[in-house]
């Protein structure tokens, strides 16, 4: 969109490339942190960032408190995120370009950190694990669509699969804990497998109607969301709301990993969290495998790919589609369990509150790998998480501006500007046999 | 007319057609009957469906009129000219024109009766040479093309039908009359669905004996009260079915751009917001300027939304699906920051999260203004000349023509020097602005401030509308009224224990069955034939324009 400017000598005219865009958007982080953070805290303010988790069931190494002198330290980022813009203008960092936008995002958001906690401190590690607990739905919504879209089926009805996998998680669970007595492990065990047949049952439908019935695939998906939404809600007007007992399920608690979960940060954050956040890195994992390493995954990929090929060479594109999506839903439904089981332990009508469509996004912004969309929901977890403690910090940023920055993160990344997503190149097209 | 027609047949046939044996036989059955009737024919095949655009115009340029494209691509190229050359009929088989097109026929290139109904086309095609408009009436609600009825109305009963599943299952009192034996079960769930299903229409409709007595209580006594009373659920009814005009109407012209315009509700927000502010904020404004203003600030602040998602659509390729649905998004953080209390646009000294209230110069005017328990206001006049002036942007006029062009065929259209990229941004401010529109109404002529929790689910089911009314703005109207009437009477319904959320579900299988009419073919056992799909709903993957 921005190298119009091919008839004109490029001698005498200042091309706008992406290297150069990277250029510019790093000094004018560096300008940021210089005028926003640096320029705006007071010459003796110190910042301090907690290292050890505020609460831990197992002892954990202790670290000191990270304790620094606030605006010596905006300075010297800013110098050194100017000084890397300049090289990227002048010289460029070719491929590590990406790696180098990623430290300098890093770096600008440490200084962010930095600033909102002068005078005050900032407990990191528990805003570190509070972000990893806010990406596993999405990053699980963001799996689920990588499975259905890498065979082809767009996937827009996450957010109805989660929604119903969240009630019948909550509807199962508390019926086995409260009226069954069963122990809260089975229980729990009842109802997160209840949520994945009713997530594989909605993707199943999603399937038949994109494949059997060439329905549009958004609009199939569009149409499973509102029947949810409407579902969902009548029975929870009628049952859970009816009913004593049916909406109060024992929650996941969490599992200390011996030894690893002492390590300082890392074992807070990643080893001492509960069963279905394992369950979210076990499923990344076996999908990424799977896909990559596995006859089933190569047919998978060539039926996204080019499912008349596919066919040629006599792979079932129909069948794959139907596995694909089903699991798909499956994988959908645990994330719709988690918000359920993994967290608060009751269902709320709309629970969901689009992180179907955000876990959508994380794919896209994950390029429509496993561990992309990991990380990119880790992004989204991060901002949601940071906003509820800005609040405490008393931040002059508003709360839902915050909060934005994730969706208006989704629209800059669709709309191309850290590199084009490729979605793959048969995707959202219905596959007709003869 | 009156100069003498003379059959030409040209058949267009594409190399990569989807079915190479269709082509060939559609070819046979025309020469046979060309050389029957002792008429020209000529063929053409074509590599590519991209040349489809361009082979069709040299065909006509020389002198055939009736011309036969095989193939989903080249028919829809065969629609976009159909246009500009009325007097040319098209047969397409593979591809089933809107049925507004008096010019075109569509055969389906699915089945085994494939060479009957192209027969049959084509013969009567040249036997009343050129089609009158009795035929476009004929083909509109008889015939072929019932399927713009059937299939939609078919798809209400199934879902009322489900529904009452619904509602007799999860009933207390059925289960109960379930424990006295099974036909006591059954009996009471039939009662109870009737029960539910009376309040729906009493909600909606209101008691017609009641409405006819009150009008004979005014007619004999003068005194309006009674009628007021009794005809008031169904002005009510009129009022909620008239966002849903708008919303519905801007997903569906949307859709006739090929955009799927999923946040309507983002739109709606917007022009709520930017309506409140001129509401409250201008004051001193005659009503014939600062409501116009008003109004226009609505549409303005839900156009200036959805452009941003057609800008981005244009000039990078983001999909419209998820860059509307976070701007959906934003725009609720937007309107949390705008109204929590004390914030820019909050009522000044109040503990709630909400805007003041807009200025009474600003007031949609009510329709009964002397009657203060009916509540309609102007809002449902301007919805139905919204409708035809719509109807009129999409089939009378050049920005319209565009429209649908691009929507039918992109590719085609940038061959006939249409900017696709133009066309989008214009038509998704268009569509915001109507579902600003309704933003505007709800505001000034219902609640006349903006809460905080201003959520409506109006995004999603005016998508279920724009599909229901097969993206025309005539059925969105159909589909708007149904849709408000099932939301009124849906009130009446919980007053006999069935939750509202049942209107949900219904509006869900709707779409269902809409989108997936062989599913309704199978359920009703009908023919493969019947109610070919019509509808023009085009979308595509995630990739670019």
């Amino acid at each position: 969109m921005a190298s119009t400017t091919a008839s004109a000598p490029a001698s005498t005219r200042f091309e706008l490339n992406r290297p150069r865009i990277y250029g510019i958007v790093f000094l004018v982080m560096a300008l940021g942190i210089l005028v926003l953070f640096a320029r705006d805290s007071a010459p003796g303010s110190i910042t301090t960032f907690d290292l050890n988790p505020s609460s831990s069931s197992t002892q954990v190494l202790p670290l000191p408190a990270l304790v620094f002198a606030t605006q010596p330290f905006l300075y010297g980022v800013a110098i050194i995120v100017a000084f890397v813009g300049g090289l990227q203008l002048a010289r460029g960092f070719e491929k590590q370009a990406n790696l180098i936008l990623l430290i300098v995002v890093l770096l600008f958001t440490i200084s962010f950190l930095a600033w909102a906690a002068r005078d005050n401190a900032l407990n990191m590690t528990d805003l570190l694990s509070s972000t990893l607990l806010r990406a596993t739905p999405i990053a699980l919504a963001a799996l689920s669509g990588v499975i259905c879209e890498r065979a082809a089926v767009i996937n827009i009805g996450i957010e109805g699969m989660m929604l119903s996998g969240a009630f019948t998680a909550a509807l199962f669970s508390s019926i086995a804990s409260n009226l069954w007595m069963w122990s809260d492990y089975a229980a729990l065990f009842f109802g997160l497998i209840a949520a994945m047949i009713a997530g594989a049952f909605l993707g199943y439908l999603l399937a038949l109607l994109s494949v059997r019935f060439k329905v549009d695939q958004i609009i199939a998906g569009t149409a499973i969301n509102i029947l949810c939404t409407g579902i969902t809600s009548y029975l929870s007007a009628n049952i859970l709301g009816e009913f004593s007992g049916v909406n109060n399920t024992p929650i996941y608690p969490p599992v200390s990993i011996p030894i690893l979960s002492s390590i300082p940060i890392i074992g807070p954050v990643f080893f001492e969290k509960n069963f279905l956040v394992y369950f979210m890195f076990i499923l990344i994992i076996v999908t990424h495998m799977v896909l990559f390493y596995t006859r089933w995954g190569l047919r998978t990929r060539a039926v996204g790919e080019n499912p008349k090929a596919a066919d040629t060479l006599g792979i079932d594109v129909y069948l794959v589609r139907y596995v694909n999506v089903t699991l798909g839903g499956m994988v959908a439904g645990v994330a719709g369990a988690f918000l359920v089981l993994g967290s608060v332990g009751r269902f709320d009508e709309l629970m969901t509150a689009g992180r179907g469509f955000i876990g959508l996004a994380a794919m896209i912004f994950g390029k429509w790998l496993p561990f992309g969309g990991l990380a990119a929901a880790t992004i989204f977890g991060f901002a949601d998480s940071l906003q509820t403690r800005l609040a405490i910090l008393s931040v002059p940023i508003p709360s839902q501006f915050l909060l934005m920055a994730p969706y208006l993160v989704t629209i800059i990344v669709l709309a191309g500007v850290v590199g084009e997503a490729i979605p793959p190149a048969a995707d959202g097209q219905p596959y007709d046999k003869d | 007319m009156s100069e003498e027609y003379t059959p030409k047949i040209g058949v267009l046939t594409v190399d990569e057609a989807e079915k190479p044996d269709a082509a060939r036989l559609v070819y046979n059955t025309a020469a046979r009957i060309a050389d029957s009737l002792n008429i020209v024919i000529e063929a053409d095949e074509i590599k590519t469906p991209d040349q489809s655009a361009e082979m069709l115009s040299s065909m006509i340029k020389r002198g055939k009129n009736t011309i036969v494209t095989v193939g989903s691509a080249s028919g829809r190229s065969a629609e976009v000219l159909s246009e500009a050359h009325p007097r040319v009929t098209f047969i397409t088989v593979g591809h089933q024109p809107a049925p507004e097109k008096l010019n075109m026929r569509g055969v389906p290139i699915e089945g085994d009766q494939l060479e009957d109904m192209f027969e049959a086309t084509l013969r009567e095609v040249l036997d009343v040479g050129e089609p009158s408009i009795w035929q476009g009436v004929r083909q509109r609600f008889l015939g072929q093309g019932s399927g713009a009825l059937i299939i939609p109305v078919l798809s209400i009963i199934l879902a009322l039908a489900i529904g009452a599943i619904f509602i007799a299952a999860f009933d207390p009192v059925v289960w109960e009359a379930f424990g006295f034996g099974f036909f006591n079960g059954i009996s009471t769930a039939f009662s109870q669905v009737a029960q539910a299903y009376i309040a729906l229409l009493e909600g909606s409709f209101g008691n017609p004996v009641e409405i006819i007595q009150g009008l004979q209580v005014y007619f004999e006594t003068g005194n309006d009260r009674d009628f007021a009373r009794e005809i008031r659920p169904l002005l009510d009814s009129l009022r909620i079915s008239t966002p849903y005009v708008f919303t519905g109407l801007s997903v569906a012209l949307a859709f006739r751009c090929g955009l799927f315009n999923i946040g309507a509700e983002g739109q709606y927000f917007l022009g709520g917001l930017f309506s409140t502010f001129i509401g409250y904020a201008i004051t001193g404004l005659p009503i014939f300027i600062h409501l116009p203003l008003a109004v226009l600030a609505g549409f303005l602040g839900g156009a200036l939304w959805a452009a941003i998602a057609g800008f981005l659509k244009a000039y990078t390729g983001a999909h419209e699906v998820i860059t509307t649905i976070m701007l959906n998004y934003i725009a609720f953080r937007l309107a949390d920051f705008l109204l929590q209390v004390n914030g820019p646009m909050a009522r000044p000294n109040d503990g709630r999260p909400v805007s003041p209230e807009v200025l009474p110069t600003s007031w949609l005017p009510q329709l009964f203004p002397n009657n203060s328990s009916i509540s309609i206001n102007l809002g449902a006049v301007i919805a139905l000349a919204i409708v035809f002036a719509v109807s009129y942007l999409l089939f009378r006029t050049t920005l319209g023509f565009e429209f649908r062009t691009v929507g039918a065929n992109p590719t085609a259209a940038r061959t006939v020097g249409i900017s696709v990229k133009r066309s989008y941004v214009y038509v998704m401010a268009l569509s915001g602005g109507l579902a600003g529109l309704a933003g505007a109404h709800d505001i000034l002529g219902v609640t006349r401030f903006m809460p905080n929790a201003f959520q409506s689910g109006y995004g999603f089911d005016a998508i279920a509308l724009a599909l229901l009314g097969r993206n025309n703005p005539v059925g969105v109207l159909l589909a708007a009224l149904l849709f408000g009437f099932l939301r009124a009477g849906a009130q009446r319904m919980q007053t006999v224990g069935v939750p509202i959320d049942i209107i949900g579900i219904i509006q869900g299988l709707i779409i269902v069955f809409i989108a997936a009419p062989e599913v309704v073919r199978l359920v009703y056992r009908l023919r493969k034939g019947i109610g070919a799909d019509q509808g023009e709903i085009f979308t595509r993957g995630w990739g670019g324009a």
